[in-house]
C-alpha cells in the first residue's frame, strides 16, 4: 500500500472499551473487508456477548519492527468476570477447550468503533487469538478489589493490524441488533 | 462478473481445514466460484464469474 496522508478529526476522543464479543474461530466461516473496513461476517451467530465487569476490557495492539525489512504486530486481549459461579466456570472451560483452533473477537472501543480482532487480511484467519490465562484468586479479604474476579487473557502474533467494522455492521452491534452476535437475554 | 464496488473486497472463506484470503479482483475461477457461493450478492444476476 503506498503512503497516504492523514487529516486530524475534531472530536472527542474516550479512551477504554465498553464491550466484548467471541467466537470459536470455524464458526465465522466468511470474512469480507471492503475498503478496509469489515463489511460482512457469515456464520450461525458465531459471536457470545461475554457480560465483563465494567471497565475492564483492555485491548493492545503492538506493532513492532523485526530487523529492518520486517513487522510483527501483537494482540493482547482481557477482561475481568464475576463472580465465580458454574456458568463462569463452563465459560472458561470453553476457552480452554477452543484456544487449540483460536478466537476471533469484537472489542467495542470508547469511541464506539467496534474492532475485528484475531483477524487481519495478510493472516486472513490463521494466526487468530488463544487463550494465554485465566487466573483467579479469591482475595485476601472483603477488601480486596481484586478478588473473587477471573481474567481470561487471549493473544496472537501476525503480520496485520486489526480491522474496523464499517458504518452498518458497527451500528447494527452497537445498537444489539447484528445477527452475527448471540446476545444475553 | 463482480459487482464494481466488490472489486477490490478481500474475502477470506475456509476450504477443508485453510482459510483462504482473497482478493475478488485477484481471485481464480474456482475461487470465485466458491465466493459466490458464499456471498451472491457480490456478482451481477445470471453473470458468470
Amino acid at each position: 500500500m503506498a503512503l497516504v496522508k492523514y487529516a486530524h478529526t475534531c472530536a472527542k476522543n474516550t479512551s477504554g472499551a465498553s464491550a466484548v464479543f467471541i467466537a470459536e474461530i470455524a464458526n465465522a466461516t466468511a470474512i469480507t473487508v471492503t475498503s478496509g473496513e469489515i463489511s460482512a461476517i457469515t456464520g450461525t451467530t458465531p459471536f457470545k456477548e461475554i457480560d465483563v465487569e465494567q471497565d475492564s476490557i483492555k485491548w493492545d495492539e503492538n506493532v513492532e519492527a523485526v530487523g529492518k525489512s520486517n513487522v510483527k504486530v501483537t494482540q493482547a486481549l482481557e477482561f475481568k468476570i464475576a463472580k465465580p459461579t458454574k456458568t463462569s466456570a463452563t465459560l472458561i472451560q470453553s476457552l480452554m477447550d477452543g484456544s487449540p483452533c483460536g478466537f476471533l473477537a469484537i472489542v467495542t472501543d470508547g469511541n464506539g468503533q467496534n474492532w475485528l480482532v484475531g483477524y487481519n487480511t495478510v493472516d486472513g484467519k490463521n494466526r487468530p487469538l488463544r487463550l494465554t490465562g485465566a487466573p483467579r484468586s479469591t482475595g485476601t479479604s472483603p477488601s480486596d478489589e481484586a478478588g473473587q474476579l477471573i481474567t481470561p487473557t487471549f493473544g496472537s502474533e501476525g503480520s496485520g493490524i486489526s480491522i474496523p467494522f464499517d458504518t452498518t455492521l458497527n451500528g447494527a452491534i452497537n445498537a444489539g441488533t447484528s445477527t452475527i452476535i448471540d446476545w444475553n437475554a | 462478473m463482480i459487482k464494481k464496488e466488490h472489486l477490490d473486497s478481500v474475502v477470506t472463506y475456509t476450504q477443508g481445514r485453510r482459510s483462504i484470503t482473497v482478493k475478488l479482483s485477484e481471485a481464480t475461477k474456482e475461487q470465485l466460484k466458491k465466493i459466490r457461493e458464499i456471498y451472491p450478492e457480490y456478482f451481477d444476476k445470471g453473470s458468470k464469474e
